[in-house]
């Protein structure tokens, strides 16, 4: 890969990846290291990678980073609760579908918001979105329709606060 | 509202998915159209698909990696700009002493004479005054020239000093004669930048490329002229940079202006832009 490579997918894919860190772990920081590091890391394997890989190998570094470091605030998180009883409170106003969207989205599993991220967002294929979360092309397909099932559900629920 | 089945949950998914034949679809459509709870599944199932949101990465430039090339390939200018930078500094350090020295040399002769009309009948001491000669011809140009560091090393080769480097045109020859320029880069400056012809006509190097878009960077590099008999013209000026930058900026690229050497026919940039991408390899995108 030459530099004038190398900086094109900077152009052509850092929105894109910070978009998917941004929209899976929330804080800024965190989803701008990330877009670092992969790039970092594309750097150093240059030679290793594929050129037509280049997008692929990107957004699996991303999103491997991503899952650890959910793992780790989740490990944080349970910590910190373990103790304390789970509010049943359901005074939420929500305001418009974008706001109900995002409240579901935070309900489903990791896994199936990155596939719907990465098919919504990014345009990928199910082949595509098999290599860089490591499932095959069938099992992209249920965990996307598990995963808008599970959307649907929770927004035909929401739509009683409405 | 009826709880829609697994196997219609499918089917929906599908069509939204945009993996079913025509035929199925519309069949499908049909029975969404008449069926209050298929419809309602699929308009609530159809919420989930995401619009792409504009979030731009705050820090591109930061993950640019960068590199320059500069048209001329003028490292010779740059040695010899270092070159001239440390005569000037060791002019200024000379002249700095030269002064001490000569105030020093003053202040002697003015006691001297002051000894002298108080008692005209005395000479000044000759080893004085030899201590002071001395002195001021330790900083003459000549030996300047000897107290400057010259270059070492090219491109990791050794590279012999000599006490004539600052001549540009010997430092311009040991460089091709010595290899430190190779021919592949000597081919490729004539044919990509300099595309003079016998005439010495100028020449417009022609693209489709935008320019504009590429260019980040625009800077004056001055090549010392020649010795005045070979030059054919040297007539590149601020005025031809000025315009080499609007048209730049238009996304055109300048013409070039050269000067030859009559003698032996060689070409020579008298002035050259400095230009500045996000890589070489764009530059060499302009000029294919």
């Amino acid at each position: 890969m030459t530099i004038e490579e190398y900086n094109q997918i900077v152009y052509s894919q850092s929105d894109a990846l910070f978009r998917f860190a941004l929209k899976n772990i929330k804080v800024v920081e965190d989803a701008q290291e990330i877009v670092q590091t992969s790039f970092e890391k594309l750097w150093l394997n240059k030679d290793k990678v594929e050129s037509t890989k280049y997008k692929a190998y990107l957004f699996k570094i991303a999103y491997n980073s991503m899952i650890d470091i959910i793992r780790k605030q989740r490990n944080e998180v349970d910590l910190e609760t373990s103790n304390i009883p789970e509010s049943h409170s359901t005074q939420t106003e929500y305001k418009g579908l974008k706001q109900i969207l995002e409240k579901a989205f935070n309900e489903i599993s990791e896994i199936q918001k990155n596939v719907i991220l990465l098919r919504d967002y990014e345009g990928y294929s199910y082949a595509e979105i098999g290599e860089i979360t490591g499932l095959n092309e069938s099992q992209v397909k249920i965990t996307i329709f598990r995963g808008r099932q599970a959307l649907q559900k929770i927004l035909g629920k929401m739509e009683d606060y409405l | 509202m009826k709880e829609i089945s697994e196997e219609y949950q499918w089917k929906i998914f599908e069509l939204l998915e945009g993996n079913l034949s025509e035929s199925e679809r519309n069949e499908l459509e049909r029975e969404i159209n008449n069926n209050e709870s298929l419809n309602h599944f699929y308009q609530t199932l159809k919420l989930t698909y995401l619009e792409p949101q504009e979030i731009q990465f705050p820090n591109k430039q930061g993950l640019l990696k960068k590199s320059t090339f500069t048209i001329f390939k003028n490292l010779y200018f740059q040695y010899s700009a270092a070159a001239i930078l440390l005569m000037i500094g060791g002019y200024m350090i000379v002249s700095q002493k030269v002064n001490q020295s000569t105030l020093k040399i003053k202040q002697e002769v003015s006691t001297i004479q002051s000894e002298q009309t108080l008692k005209p009948e005395i000479k000044p001491a000759k080893s004085e005054l030899n201590k002071t000669h001395r002195l001021v011809s330790a900083y003459t140009p000549k030996s300047i020239t000897e107290q400057i560091k010259p270059l070492v090393s090219f491109r990791g080769k050794a590279f012999k000093p000599s006490t004539k480097l600052i001549d540009e045109n010997q430092f311009l020859n040991q460089l091709v004669d010595n290899q430190y320029l190779s021919n592949s880069e000597k081919k490729q400056m004539m044919l990509k930048w300099l595309l003079i012809n016998s005439n010495n006509q100028e020449v417009e190097v022609s693209k489709n490329i935008e320019v504009s878009e590429i260019v980040t960077e625009v800077k004056l590099v001055e090549q010392p002229l020649l010795s005045a008999e070979e030059l054919e013209t040297a007539e590149l000026n601020e005025i031809w940079v000025k315009e080499a930058k609007e048209m730049l900026k238009k996304g055109q690229f300048p013409k070039i202006k050269f000067v030859t050497s009559k003698k032996e026919k060689k070409w020579l940039p008298s002035v050259g832009i400095e230009i500045q991408t996000e890589t070489a390899s764009m530059v060499n995108q302009i000029f294919k």
